[in-house]
Parts: C-alpha cells; structure tokens; sequence
C-alpha cells in the first residue's frame, strides 16, 4: 500500500525550513516529536521534494517498515 | 433501540445499524473521496485527515462495496472537535491490522492534557482499553487476536466499572475497570503526542453514549459481516 511513501527524521529546528506542500502533513504543528522533542519526521511520495534534500540533518530515507519499526523504539514511545 | 440493516446511501449513518444514542458515527462507505468522514449528521464538523490516509474504494460489488481508509502507521489519523464521553459508553468500529509487532490506537486524544482513555489493540492483538485512574491503568481482553489480516468487528461496551469487549459479535472478555471512565477523545488512530498511531484499515466507527447489549452487537456484527467477507 505505501511502497512509494518516504520517511526522512529530520532535526526539530530545522521544521522551519520545511515547504510543506512538498511533503504529506500541512504543517508544523502537527509533526510527530521524538520523546525529547529534538526530532521529528516528514513524508512524502516518490522522489525527495527539494526543501528536504537541503535540510543538513536530514536522515537516510526510510520505507514504511522501517520508520514504522523506528518509532516503536523507546527513542520515540511517549509514555505507555 | 432502532435497528435498521442495509446501506442507506447519501446518508452518513449507512454502516451504523444501531442508531439511537449516537454520540459519533463516521463511515468510509459514505466517504465522497475528500479528507473527511461524514459525521453523524452528514456534515463535516471539522475532521480532518492528519498525514495522509489512503481511501480505498475498490473492495466488493454493488451491495457488499465498501470503502475504507487504510493508515500508515507513521503520521496518518483523523482529528476531529473533542467531546467528553460520558461513564456509560460504547464504540463499535470494523478493522484490519496486519501488524503483529505494535500496539494499534483506535481513538485518543491527541494533547496530554485533557486525555483520560484511549482504545487500542495490543501487540498481542488483543482488545485493550487504557484509562487515567493515577496511575495509567490498563484492561485487556484475551479471548480473540484481532491483527491477523482479516477483517474484525470490535466493540468496547462500558457501563460504570464494567467493560465489555466483543469481537466478531460475540463476547471476548468481560472486564471490571478500578473506576468508572469518561474521557474525551479528539483522534481516530493515534494517542497523544502521535504515539502508538493506527496501521492498518478502519472502515467505520460509530460511538454510542450506552452500553451495547450482547444482542445488539451480534445484530450489528450479522448485519454488515457479508460485505466484509467473514
């Protein structure tokens, strides 16, 4: 089902940079925080939008597996 | 209570069967294709698709068509006005997990700050509902897995400190809370701070401000399961 969709974590202060019609969530507010708010995650489909590939902390892409996998880990569980 | 069987298109209420004591109702099979679910009384009072959930319109023929929408686990669930529950309580929602490895929220709140409950499926894939008696406090069923691909009709029925969980129209396990539970609620799939999101597909769900007898949820679960192939 989401074969073409790309997760990169991206450092918190850099959401700023973020084009948000480029990417599948509308906005900021709405990022998913790691537990200690220092990181988050955008999406998108097929290729890198270009106000990602120019964030400097962003990762590696991720597929739905593995970023689904990531945020199972305690890096990123809030509470229970 | 009213029971009506069957679709009832250009309505939002086609998948509810039981209509009475409606506090909620939304329904893929009603979806118009946009970002929302229609709400009990057919409007969109401000839901809204979070991430990017997939509708899917293509499952089944004529009668037996249903729509649902499939989330991704990473982002993906619906925000709508919170409300406050009362005590007495139930939520009936059609399923499909293939996920075996994390816990699935049904619906939450997504701020710290007002939340008292959330619904949810165990990574065991058993029923499970989680309430804030000082500490979290947690019930769980442990008759039926639900994560096994298939579509699974589940209810939480509660009413003071009992709790009901129903799988597939019949009971899976009769469980007794410490308290009596309210709780407001404002997402479908996702807890606080988008923890413990929701992968897989949610074709309906419907809450109730009673608690649903063990009659109406089989006439409920008999009235829909064709469309579901099950």
């Amino acid at each position: 089902m989401f074969e073409n969709r790309k997760y990169v974590i991206i450092n918190t202060s850099e959401t700023g940079s973020i084009d948000f019609s480029q990417v599948l969530f509308r906005n900021a507010q709405i990022l998913t925080l790691n537990v200690s708010g220092s990181k988050t995650f955008v999406k998108y489909e097929d290729d890198m939008p270009s106000s990602i590939d120019s964030l400097s902390t962003k990762s590696v892409e991720y597929t739905n597996t593995e970023i689904r996998n990531i945020l199972t880990g305690s890096e990123w569980s809030h509470g229970i | 209570m009213a029971t009506n069987y069957g679709s009832k298109t250009k309505t939002a209420l086609s998948f509810a069967v039981e209509r009475d004591n409606l506090l909620q109702c939304y329904d893929a099979f009603e979806s118009t294709g946009s970002t929302h679910w229609p709400d009990v009384v057919g409007t969109y009072s401000g839901s809204r698709a979070e991430g990017n959930p997939v509708l899917n319109t293509t499952e089944g023929v004529g009668s037996n068509k249903i729509k649902y929408f499939t989330f991704d686990g990473a982002g993906d669930y619906f925000h709508f006005e919170q409300y406050g529950q009362p005590n007495i309580c139930s939520l009936s929602t059609w399923i499909r997990i293939n996920d075996t490895n994390a816990e699935e929220t049904l619906c939450s709140h997504i701020s710290g700050g007002p939340v008292g409950t959330y619904y949810y499926i165990m990574s065991t894939g058993y029923m499970a509902f989680g309430y804030y008696n000082a500490p979290w406090t947690t019930i769980e069923g442990t008759g039926s897995v639900v994560d096994d691909n298939v579509w699974h009709h589940c209810v939480w029925a509660r009413s003071g400190t009992n709790h009901r969980f129903y799988v597939d129209g019949s009971l899976d396990t009769n469980l007794t809370m410490d308290v009596a539970m309210g709780g407001t609620i404002n997402t479908i799939g996702s807890r606080w701070s988008g923890g413990h999101q929701f992968t897989g597909d949610i074709a309906h769900f419907s809450m109730y401000s009673v608690q649903l007898s063990a009659t109406q949820v089989s006439d409920m679960y008999e009235a829909q399961r064709h469309r579901f192939g099950v």
